[in-house]
């Protein structure tokens, strides 16, 4: 495959295996069967997604092989990332010093500052009161990416979009994970796995990625939002 | 700007004017959405072929089945003119009398100066002609209650000349009001600006009277009754009722040629439920147009544009709020962060339009062929009538205030309808 796909994929496996097993984007297959499904029967969560240990990347072939048949590539989890680095490298080449990019408002990067101000700040809005935000960030060269789900969604899907990779069912959807770092693809990927990290995993997670502030929220029964978790205590983070 | 195929246009008349709101407060359009029907043929006349005239003319001229076969005009050049637009076959009369006795006319379309509105009105009627006449109903109270009396007991089909209750635009924004979308309403500001002397050319000074009829108040009110009357009419039908008072300034103080009437008046009907109207009129600058403002609690509504503001839009979208910001040099936060696959349902931009603005059509034709369809069926809708009335009253109204510096109650010599 093309050099510029196999070290992208490349670094999206790497950053997977430190998440303890939480993100896999091998899954696609069974994955997409599952997450466009009007009415999940409960025997259909068990799915057979390769293990991450399936993958096996070959260097000098520029190949990926899985020893699982199911395997599919995912791109919903770091595809947004990829992007973004494709285009700070055009913004670098251009010398363009200053500028904010959003994929959605779930991808974000923004290099230098803003036109008034040292930073870009952004904020994470309050699902439930629309004059309020849950979380603000200061972005200066740095990437954020937001996993969660909605409320407005459960009108429209019948579950959660992320399937949790160890017990195979979707994901709870009274969280949001945020996290703010360097470079995009592993803030996205990071993003994810904290959407479904047990708690008490999340803090042996979030140390192998001390550049990456990551931040849960948790919005209760009566629609109150708490943070309760935080990787860092400032909120400053490395920049890209 | 592109204008509608007639079929297109039709169906969206047929769907405004079909909502419940609006079907049961302007009755007389149930069959706006109807092509013509040509089953009977009608023999109309008209009295007063000027531009005015002229231009109701070739509207009826467009529809199947209506013949003009006659026109009246005391003023020759605009009868010679009237009978080369319409052809040959029309004949002509110097004096409107002559050609109610000699034709057998099913309908009349009246279009001459204010003070011969009255006379022109009553003689039709009597004549056993269904009437159609261009506003105002007429010059004083004494003629609007002596047209009023007869034009109700005659069973013939009776127009006022006020299309803007026939304009999509008015009526999509009168369903929005009465859904409350834009709040209580407290204010409504109207007004009418020009820039010119409201003059025509008078070929021989003896005729200036007789041509410049909208500047005396022998024959006519002014601004009030040629400019002011048609926005009075549209808010005393949206809401279903007519102003207790008003009180006005009036002067003549740029067009100083001898003329009666005001070149600028400012005027403030008091309508129940303490709403206001404040009024203006002005033919010395015309920076601002023609406007009618329903101000809500929730959001204001323009009327001749069809332009609706929101006073508490939903949020823009976080790029667009940067947007905003960037353009008042504003340093903060935007909302920009949610969670990935959300659509994002685009937030329209705080001004909008009540109906998309291709619709051009001020209801003038609407009007005309909705006369033409009540006068094949010879169903007579009182409500015409009445807002015809309520409308003149309230214009008269004001022009007592402006001439007298007083507060004007609605007169106890007029009907309360």
């Amino acid at each position: 495959m093309p050099q510029d796909i196999f070290r992208a994929l490349k670094q999206v496996h790497r950053v997977s295996q430190n998440t303890d097993g939480l993100f896999n984007c091998w899954g696609g297959q069974k994955y997409n069967k599952q997450k466009f499904s009007e009415a999940i029967e409960h025997e259909n969560y068990e799915l057979t997604a390769p293990h991450l240990s399936d993958i096996i990347f070959d260097e000098a072939k520029s190949t990926i092989v899985s020893r699982n048949s199911n395997a599919q590539i995912d791109s919903g989890g770091f595809g947004k990332g990829l992007a973004i680095n494709a285009i700070r490298e055009i913004l670098d080449s251009y010398k363009v010093h200053d500028a904010l990019i959003s994929f959605g408002g779930s991808s974000i990067y923004a290099k230098g500052q803003h036109p008034y101000g040292p930073y870009w700040p952004i904020s994470i809005p309050h699902y439930y009161k629309t004059d309020s935000h849950a979380l603000e960030l200061k972005l200066y060269t740095t990437c954020v990416s937001i996993s969660g789900h909605h409320p407005g969604q459960r009108k429209v899907k019948p579950h959660g979009h992320v399937f949790h990779p160890e017990n195979k069912h979707p994901v709870d959807r009274n969280r949001v994970a945020i996290v703010h770092g360097p470079d995009a693809v592993t803030a996205e990927v990071l993003s994810t796995a904290f959407l479904m990290a047990p708690s008490n995993r999340m803090t042996s997670i979030a140390q192998a990625f001390s550049l990456y502030a990551i931040y849960v929220l948790t919005y209760d029964e009566g629609h109150e939002v708490n943070l309760t978790f935080k990787s860092i205590e400032h909120e400053e983070v490395t920049q890209a | 700007m592109k204008k509608l195929p007639r079929r297109e246009f039709l169906k969206i008349a047929g769907l405004i004017a079909g909502s419940s709101i609006v079907a049961s407060n302007f009755l007389w359009l149930k069959d706006i959405d109807a092509e013509i029907d040509t089953d009977r043929d009608i023999k109309l006349g008209i009295i007063g072929i000027g531009s005015r005239g002229k231009l109701l003319a070739e509207i009826l001229m467009d529809i199947p089945g209506v013949h003009i076969v006659a026109l009246a005009d005391d003023y020759l050049p605009h009868l010679e003119e009237g009978k080369a637009l319409i052809g040959k076959e029309v004949r002509g009369y110097s004096d409107h009398r002559s050609m109610l006795d000699k034709e057998k006319l099913n309908a009349v379309v009246i279009a001459t100066p204010l003070h011969e509105h009255a006379r022109h009105i009553v003689d039709a009627i009597e004549a056993g002609c269904h009437v159609f006449c261009e506003k105002t109903l007429a010059l004083n109270i004494d003629q609007c209650n002596a047209v009023y009396q007869i034009a109700k007991g005659s069973g013939k089909v009776f127009y006022g000349g006020y299309q803007r209750i026939f304009d999509l635009k008015y009526l999509k924004a009168f369903e929005m009001i009465s859904n409350g979308d834009i709040g209580g309403v407290r204010q409504i500001r109207g007004f009418w600006h020009r820039n010119d002397d409201w003059r025509r050319i008078v070929p021989k000074p003896e005729l200036e009277r007789k041509l410049n009829w909208r500047l005396y108040h022998d024959y006519s009110c002014g601004l009030m009754t040629e400019l002011a009357v048609h926005h009075l009419q549209v808010i005393n039908q949206m809401f279903n009722t007519r102003p207790e008072a008003v009180w006005g300034v009036g002067s003549i103080n740029h067009w100083k040629d001898g003329r009666d009437a005001l070149d600028n008046v400012n005027l403030v009907y008091k309508y129940p439920g303490d709403t206001h109207m404040v009024y203006d009129a002005m033919i010395s600058n015309r920076h601002y147009g023609l406007e009618l403002q329903v101000l809500g609690s929730k959001g204001t509504i323009e009327l001749e544009t069809g332009r609706i503001w929101y006073e508490f839009p939903e949020p823009a979208p976080g790029i667009l709020q940067m947007l905003h910001h960037l353009e008042k040099r504003i340093f903060q936060s935007i909302p920009i962060g949610g969670p990935s696959w959300v659509p994002e349902t685009a937030i329209k931009e705080k001004e909008g339009w009540v109906l998309p603005n291709n619709l051009e059509d001020d209801g003038t034709r609407l009007q005309i062929e909705s006369f033409i369809k009540d006068v094949r069926k010879e169903e007579v809708n009182p409500f015409l009538l009445d807002q015809a009335y309520d409308a003149a009253i309230s214009t008269l109204m004001g022009f007592e205030s402006l001439h007298t510096g007083k507060v004007v109650q609605w007169p106890d010599n007029a009907f309360i309808i």
